[in-house]
């Protein structure tokens, strides 16, 4: 199809598409992109660095590809980032970002002053 | 020669479908927000501002005159009104998006293809585009001595193409994404 710039119409179609797709209200996170995020909080925690792999591979009933779907997700939410590994391209650790770092202190933040509140009671 | 008028009438599809998406937005916006009404080219809500930069985005030139089409077709054609009057206010409608377009590859890099476009890029590009047309609409009608310094005209039109496109693109984007979610 004819275009100013001659890519084709239906590429710029779905490139549109996709950046109104984050304009939607409704783009908060799922409960099960919501637990994954949970999780990953607690092993940022624990491990220095984690796979995109080891996500997928891990210990749960459900597929990768499902897993997969939620990490990248979380990804066009902002919550996490793609890194890869300097010494194997193929390799991609899962990093927080400052959405999820400020999320997660902020847990922190309202789980010390839930605690302080009961101490004071 | 057969690709040549396979292309041609492709394009004039898309002409077409644009002129007609863009009257029927336009009377919807007319019978929602006919109390919005501010003068005979301002409105205080206009909804096929929205219009202009998906169909500029997606279609480039073709898109754009698809909107001067869909402009023309939406002037009152009055018997004392001039037709280059008329003729000016449908090429603006479509050559404003386009200079609002090429404004904005200066202000945020644009790919061909748009890959990586994001929200903010498309609330820059209707920023820009109210701009353009606010300037294009008042230097036409200054052009044919309509103008009559009405500063609120300007600003109107502005606020009108900001807030109707803000209207229809988070309810498209509202769409897609409830869409998404069933399919899934």
């Amino acid at each position: 199809m004819a275009g100013a710039d001659q890519s084709p119409a239906h590429v710029r179609f779905l490139n549109v598409i996709n950046a109104l797709r984050q304009m939607s209200p409704l783009r908060g996170l799922t409960a099960d992109e919501s637990a994954l995020l949970d999780e990953l909080i607690v092993q940022w925690h624990c491990e220095r660095e984690i796979t995109v792999g080891s996500i997928m591979n891990g210990p749960k009933q459900e597929s990768a590809s499902t897993i997969h779907r939620r990490l990248v997700g979380l990804k066009e939410k902002g919550f996490v980032a793609f890194r890869a590994s300097p010494s194997d391209k193929r390799v991609k650790y899962v990093v927080p970002t400052t959405i999820a770092t400020s999320y997660a202190q902020e847990l922190e933040r309202r789980l010390l002053c839930f605690e302080r509140g009961l101490g004071a009671s | 020669m057969k690709d040549q008028i396979s292309k041609a009438l492709q394009n004039f599809s898309i002409v077409l479908s644009i002129a007609l998406a863009w009257l029927c937005v336009f009377n919807i916006n007319m019978w929602l927000f006919t109390s919005l009404h501010y003068s005979e080219r301002a409105d205080w809500i206009f909804m096929p501002a929205a219009l202009r930069i998906l169909a500029v985005l997606i279609f480039g030139e073709i898109g754009a005159a698809g909107l001067a089409v869909g402009a023309y077709l939406t002037l009152s054609h009055a018997p004392t009104s001039p037709p280059a009057y008329e003729i000016g206010m449908a090429v603006t409608s479509g050559l404003a998006p386009l200079l609002g377009l090429q404004v904005c590859r200066w202000i945020t890099p644009l790919n061909k293809d748009l890959a990586g476009l994001k929200p903010k890029d498309i609330i820059i590009l209707s920023i820009v585009m109210a701009v353009a047309n606010s300037l294009l609409v008042n230097a036409c009608l200054a052009l044919a001595g309509k103008f009559d310094g009405d500063i609120i005209q300007l600003i109107t039109i502005f606020v009108g193409d900001v807030v109707g496109a803000a209207i229809v693109l988070v309810a498209i984007s509202t769409a897609i994404d409830i869409f998404h979610k069933f399919r899934h």
